[in-house]
C-alpha cells in the first residue's frame, strides 16, 4: 500500500499542489501510511529546484521592453542610440523578431566604376559585427564568476555568422576608456569614406581660435541637449564598443559559429542553424545573415524563389518555435531586396546615404560650427516596427533619423538642419584654413585641446 | 477630438455580405502596404457586423501562425458569442500541390453555407510553388474553396509585391495576381500610410470601393456598396477609430 503511494508522489512530482491534496487525504490514515508518501516527496523536491531555477535564469543582456505591453523581452543591437531612437517603442530589438537591414545604393557617385552596391557594404557590416559583438559580450560575461551574486544561473549567447567573407577577427572589442594608440592601418577600411576628410577638417579646425570659440560654445549647448535626451549607457545591457580595436582573444567556434556559404545550400544552412540551436538549448542566438542574397557572395544556385521562401519560411517557424531566445538580424541592399524578405521580417530599416553634395554641405556648415565630427551620411528610415506594426500601429518613420558611423561604431540621431554658414565667412576660413595649415601640424593633439577649450570658454561664459 | 464614425460598407449599413441568400458568393479584398498591418479591420468586420453571429468564420494565414492569430482576431467580450475557427498556413508554403493543402487543412468543412474564410496572403503561394502561376493559384485554390467550402472570402494582400515595371516570370504572375484580384473582389479594402510619414493622430487611410464583380443583381433592394475614404487611428490594439 505505502509502496504504491510512493511511486504516485514521484509520478507527480512537478505539481506539488496535488501532492499536498493526496497527503491531506492520506491525513485521515494512520501514521505509517502518513509518512511514506512524505519521503516520497523529498524525492521530487529535490529534483524539482533545479526546474525553478531554469525559469528563473536571466540570459545576460535581455530586459524588458520599454512599452507597456507585458511579455516583450529586448535585447541590444549593440549600439545604444540605435537601440533607443531607432526601436525607440521597445528599447532594444525584441527578441524573437527578425530585422532587416535594407541599404539604399549611392548610384549618384559616377565616377567610381565599380558598382556602389557591391562595395558600399561598411554600413551595414559595421551594424551587424556590433550585433555579433554585443553576443560575444554577453557570453564571456555570463563564464566570469564574479558577476553571479545570486545563485541563479546566467546565460549568455550564441552568435551565428551566414557567410565567410565575414572575418570574425575583425569583431569589435570592449572600448577601452584609456586612450590606447590605434595603428593607422585599422583606418584604412574606412579612408574611402568620409572619415579621412574628416579628420583633415578637424586638423584645420584647430588653429582657427576665434571660430573654436564660437565653436565650442555650440558644442557645449549641444552636449545639453543631447544629455537631455538622456541616452542612458548600460554596461549590462549594451557594451560601449570600440570599433578600430577587435577583440581579444578572438572569438572561438563556441561563442560564434560561422557558416559557409559557397558549396553549401540554402536547406543545409538551415539544418546547421536549427542544430545550433537544439544543441544550446539555453542561449539566446543571434542570427547574422549579412548581405543576405548578394550576388558578390552568394553562388547563381542560390536565387531560385521557392528555396528561399522555403528558407525563410523555415526560419520563421524555428523563431516562432524558440521566440523567448532567437534574434535575427538580416542585411542587404534594396537592389536586390524582394518583397518577401520584407514580409518575413518584423522590423524593417532603410538606410539611405545622403548624395555627396548633402554631404559637401554639412561638412561646410557643422566645420564651421567646430562641429566636424557630427556630419550625418544618411537618412535612417523605418517603415515597420516589430510588436508595434503587426497590431496595426503607426510605426513609419521617414526622414527623422541620420546615421553616420563615429569610433564608437554605429551611431544614430534625430536629424536637424544645421545651421548655414555664410559664404563670405566660409571663403575667410577656407584662406585662413591655408594659411595655417602648415602651424597647425606642431599643434597638440585634438583631445587634450579640446579639454582645454572647453575650461576657456566656461570661464569666459562665467 | 474628431468624431468617430461607423464602419459600413452597404448602404443597408452592413459590413459582411447577405448570407441569408444561399446562392450568393462574394470576395472581399483588403490591400494594405508595409507598416499598416489591417487585422483590426478584419476586427471591425468581425465584431461589429449586427448579425456577425450567423457566420462561421476560419482564419488561414500563410504569414503568421495560429498563436499569433488568435491573440488578434478575436470577438469583443460584450458581442455575442462567435464561431471562429483557427487554421494554421505557414507550414502550407512548404507544400508541392494545391489540391493536397485543400484536402489536408479544409477537408474536415462539408457544407459552405454562411462560411467566412479570411485568407492572408494566399499570393506567397506563388513564390513557394515552382512555377505556378496566378491563374492557377485561383482556379485551384481560391475558387475552390470558393465554390465547395466558403460562402464568402475576405483576402488580404500585401501590395508591395505589386510592381509595374515587370521584369521576371515571378513579378508578372503577382502583378496579374492583384490585378484580377481588383476584378474578381465584390469590394476592395485599401489600407494605406500616410505618405508624410509619422503624425501623432492619425495612422492612415482606408478607402471603400467597389470590386469588378460586384453585380447589383443579385442584390435585392437595391443595396450598393458605399465608396467611401475615412481616416483611421489605431488608439490601442484592436481599437481603431474612423473618421473623416
Amino acid at each position: 500500500m505505502s509502496f504504491q503511494r510512493r511511486n504516485q508522489a514521484i509520478g507527480s512530482r512537478s505539481d506539488t499542489d496535488s501532492m499536498r491534496n493526496i497527503s491531506s487525504r492520506v491525513g485521515g490514515m494512520s501514521l505509517r501510511d502518513h509518512q511514506s508518501p512524505s519521503i516520497g516527496r523529498q524525492v521530487p523536491l529535490v529534483r524539482k529546484t533545479p526546474e525553478i531555477k531554469t525559469q528563473q535564469v536571466n540570459i545576460l543582456g535581455v530586459k524588458p521592453s520599454v512599452s507597456k505591453s507585458s511579455g516583450i523581452q529586448v535585447t541590444s543591437i549593440g549600439s545604444a542610440t540605435v537601440d533607443n531612437l531607432v526601436f525607440k517603442q521597445h528599447g532594444g530589438i525584441p527578441v524573437g523578431t527578425t530585422t532587416l537591414i535594407k541599404d539604399i545604393s549611392r548610384k549618384d557617385v559616377k565616377d567610381d566604376e565599380n558598382l556602389k552596391y557591391l562595395s558600399s557594404l561598411s554600413f551595414q557590416n559595421t551594424i551587424g559585427l556590433q550585433f555579433i559583438a554585443t553576443g560575444l559580450y554577453q557570453q564571456r560575461r555570463s563564464l566570469k564568476k564574479d558577476i553571479t551574486d545570486d545563485n541563479s544561473e546566467k546565460i549568455g549567447h550564441l552568435g551565428i555568422v551566414v557567410g565567410e567573407w565575414i572575418d570574425l577577427h575583425e569583431i569589435p572589442g570592449v572600448y577601452i576608456s584609456k586612450n590606447k594608440k590605434h595603428s593607422s592601418s585599422n583606418n584604412k577600411d574606412e579612408n574611402e569614406s568620409i572619415v579621412s576628410k574628416l579628420s583633415e577638417v578637424e586638423q584645420k579646425r584647430k588653429d582657427l581660435k576665434i571660430a573654436w570659440r564660437y565653436g565650442m560654445k555650440n558644442n557645449d549647448s549641444k552636449d545639453g541637449k543631447n544629455g537631455e535626451l538622456e541616452i542612458k549607457e548600460d554596461p549590462n545591457f549594451v557594451p560601449r564598443l570600440d570599433i578600430q580595436g577587435h577583440v581579444f582573444p578572438a572569438a572561438t567556434r563556441e561563442e560564434v559559429l560561422q557558416i559557409n556559404i559557397n558549396g553549401n545550400t540554402l536547406e543545409n544552412i538551415f539544418m546547421a542553424i536549427q542544430q545550433a540551436i537544439t544543441k544550446n538549448p539555453k542561449k539566446l542566438i543571434r542570427l547574422y545573415l549579412p548581405n543576405f542574397l548578394n550576388p558578390k557572395y552568394y553562388p547563381k544556385s542560390y536565387f531560385q524563389h521557392h528555396n528561399i521562401m522555403k528558407f525563410l519560411n523555415g526560419l520563421k517557424t524555428l523563431q516562432s518555435m524558440n521566440d523567448s531566445r532567437f534574434v535575427t538580424l538580416i542585411t542587404t541592399t534594396t537592389d536586390f531586396s524582394i518583397p518577401l524578405l520584407e514580409t518575413f521580417s518584423h522590423t524593417i530599416v532603410e538606410l539611405k546615404p545622403f548624395d555627396q553634395q548633402t554631404i559637401d554641405y554639412l561638412t561646410k556648415n557643422y566645420k564651421s560650427q567646430g562641429l566636424p565630427n557630427k556630419v550625418q551620411q544618411g537618412m535612417l528610415n523605418v517603415t515597420k516596427m516589430a510588436k508595434v506594426s503587426e497590431f496595426g500601429h503607426m510605426a513609419v518613420r521617414m526622414n527623422e533619423i541620420v546615421y553616420h558611423v563615429s569610433k564608437n561604431g554605429f551611431v544614430v540621431e534625430l536629424w536637424s538642419i544645421p545651421v548655414d554658414a555664410g559664404d563670405d565667412e566660409n571663403k575667410d576660413n577656407k584662406k585662413q584654413d591655408i594659411d595655417n595649415k602648415k602651424a597647425s601640424k606642431s599643434i597638440e593633439p585634438h583631445g587634450h585641446d579640446h579639454s582645454n577649450h572647453s575650461h576657456i570658454s566656461k570661464d569666459l561664459e562665467y | 477630438m474628431q468624431q468617430n464614425q461607423d464602419l459600413n460598407v452597404y448602404s443597408n449599413h452592413r459590413i459582411l455580405p447577405n448570407v441569408s441568400d444561399k446562392e450568393h458568393c462574394s470576395l472581399y479584398s483588403i490591400l494594405y502596404n508595409n507598416g499598416t498591418y489591417p487585422l483590426w479591420l478584419v476586427n471591425k468586420f468581425v465584431n461589429e457586423d449586427s448579425q456577425s453571429a450567423q457566420y462561421k468564420f476560419t482564419v488561414s494565414s500563410f504569414i503568421n501562425n495560429n498563436k499569433f492569430m488568435k491573440q488578434n482576431i478575436k470577438q469583443n467580450i460584450n458581442s455575442a458569442s462567435l464561431d471562429i475557427e483557427y487554421i494554421d498556413l505557414t507550414l502550407g508554403l512548404q507544400a508541392t500541390s494545391l489540391s493536397k493543402l485543400i484536402d489536408t487543412k479544409y477537408n474536415h468543412i462539408s457544407s459552405k453555407e454562411g462560411r467566412v474564410l479570411i485568407l492572408e496572403q494566399p499570393e506567397l503561394l506563388i513564390s513557394s510553388m515552382e512555377g505556378l502561376t496566378s491563374i492557377s493559384l485561383y482556379n485551384d485554390f481560391i475558387n475552390k474553396l470558393h465554390n465547395e467550402k466558403f460562402q464568402h472570402i475576405i483576402i488580404i494582400s500585401n501590395i508591395d509585391y505589386y510592381n509595374h515595371y515587370i521584369n521576371s516570370f515571378i513579378q508578372y504572375q503577382y502583378t496579374t495576381f492583384f490585378q484580377s484580384l481588383q476584378y474578381k473582389s465584390d469590394v476592395v479594402f485599401t489600407v494605406k500610410s500616410l505618405k508624410t510619414g509619422y503624425a501623432k493622430d492619425i495612422s492612415g487611410t482606408l478607402s471603400i470601393t467597389k470590386g469588378g464583380a460586384l453585380d447589383n443583381v443579385k442584390h435585392t433592394n437595391d443595396v450598393k456598396v458605399v465608396e467611401n475614404e475615412y481616416f483611421f487611428y489605431v488608439v490601442k490594439d484592436n481599437v481603431v477609430k474612423l473618421f473623416y
